[in-house]
């Protein structure tokens, strides 16, 4: 096991308590005194991840390894990769099948003919760049957009 | 086997379909296993890689139908060309029984907007099943005869409005492009087909 190797956390106490899934790989990214930082992605929220302190032998290696440019890049400015880390997994508040209402105005659903009070259903509930994706129904302009449209989470409610 | 027989073919209904598709490429990205394809995506983006082009890697498309390349300035994009007995062994259509039970069906949903269609032809929860499995076979169909629409293209990939048939009514779904040829269902009703 070295710097950029792909592994995934054996023990099961130890995932449960980082809050790792069970299927989560992460990325080794330093080792030190028999542990590693070892930096983990969120499977829900694409570009957010975190950072936790394991200890080696709670850890088994892939055989998969991430290729050397992406490494190489990856480490060329690795204190930056810490700073921007999150303390811990944010916790999504909507998920597939949940009803929804547009809350806002916006030229950037309006041109779509999805205006404020737009009703929907959450089809993707993984956020990419703080969008999940929604398939509105209600009413009849909404609907006539025939495909789902990428919606900021901020932008919806529960109802 | 001539020129003409290994660009155009007939599918399963005896339509005529384009045998000439191609499998979208961007560096480094694979195919699978998709933790692997995820951690992948996820570290090249934050070094500024794009995530609309990793997400439609590895996805198949009829030549002639197909996002336009280059998606951006200084797209690392390319696509090779992939013989049609590759997209029939790998393609397959995944409808998830929640996008009825939970979505159509639920009572939250259940005849209300567009999806209230489903309650006006008579299908209710039970027909779950049947609608899931009715929707995978058409469009899986449709999908490998190139018989397709391109919509939306973002960071959460490619989506595709596909024709399908219920009732003798036409209109189209909606469904996610991923890698090798794989389709996932979005959304059943998409609109009608003008």
């Amino acid at each position: 096991m070295k710097k950029g190797s792909l592994v995934i956390i054996a023990n099961e106490k130890t995932r449960k308590t980082l809050g790792i899934d069970k299927e989560a790989r992460g990325v080794v990214l330093k080792i030190r005194s028999g542990k590693a930082d070892v930096l983990f992605f969120n499977p829900k929220i694409v570009g957010e991840y975190i950072i936790k302190e394991v200890v080696l032998c709670d850890l088994s290696l892939e055989n998969e390894a991430l290729p050397k440019e992406i490494e190489q890049d990856l480490f060329s400015d690795i204190e930056s990769v810490y700073q921007k880390a999150k303390g811990g997994f944010t916790s999504l508040s909507f998920k597939n099948g949940d009803r929804v209402q547009l809350v806002v105005e916006e030229k950037r659903y309006a041109e779509f003919g999805i205006h404020k009070n737009a009703i929907g259903c959450v089809v993707d509930d993984t956020v990419v760049q703080g969008k999940i994706e929604v398939d509105f129904y209600e009413p009849e302009e909404a609907a006539a957009y025939d495909s789902a449209m990428a919606i900021k989470i901020e932008d919806l409610k529960i109802i | 086997m001539g020129i003409v027989d290994e660009l155009i073919g007939v599918n399963e209904r005896g339509e005529i379909i384009s045998k000439d598709w191609v499998e979208w490429e961007h560096f480094m990205i694979p195919n699978k296993p998709k933790w692997l394809r995820d951690i992948l995506r996820n570290s090249i983006a934050l070094k500024g890689h794009c995530l609309t082009c990793t997400s439609v890697d590895g996805c198949y498309f009829v030549r002639s139908n197909m996002p336009e390349q280059a998606l951006h300035p200084h797209c690392d994009c390319k696509t090779k060309t992939i013989s049609y007995g590759i997209v029939q062994k790998n393609a397959k259509a995944t409808s998830g029984i929640e996008k009825f039970r939970d979505y159509v069906f639920a009572p939250k949903h259940y005849g209300k907007g567009k999806v209230a269609l489903f309650k006006s032809w008579g299908y209710t929860i039970d027909d779950s099943e049947a609608l899931r499995r009715e929707y995978a076979e058409q469009a899986l169909i449709a999908y490998k005869s190139g018989q397709y629409k391109l919509k939306k293209l973002d960071e959460h990939g490619q989506q595709l409005a596909i024709p399908v048939s219920l009732k003798g009514k036409v209109f189209y779904s909606g469904w996610m492009l991923c890698p090798e040829g794989e389709i996932v269902l979005t959304t059943p009703f998409g609109g009608w087909i003008k």
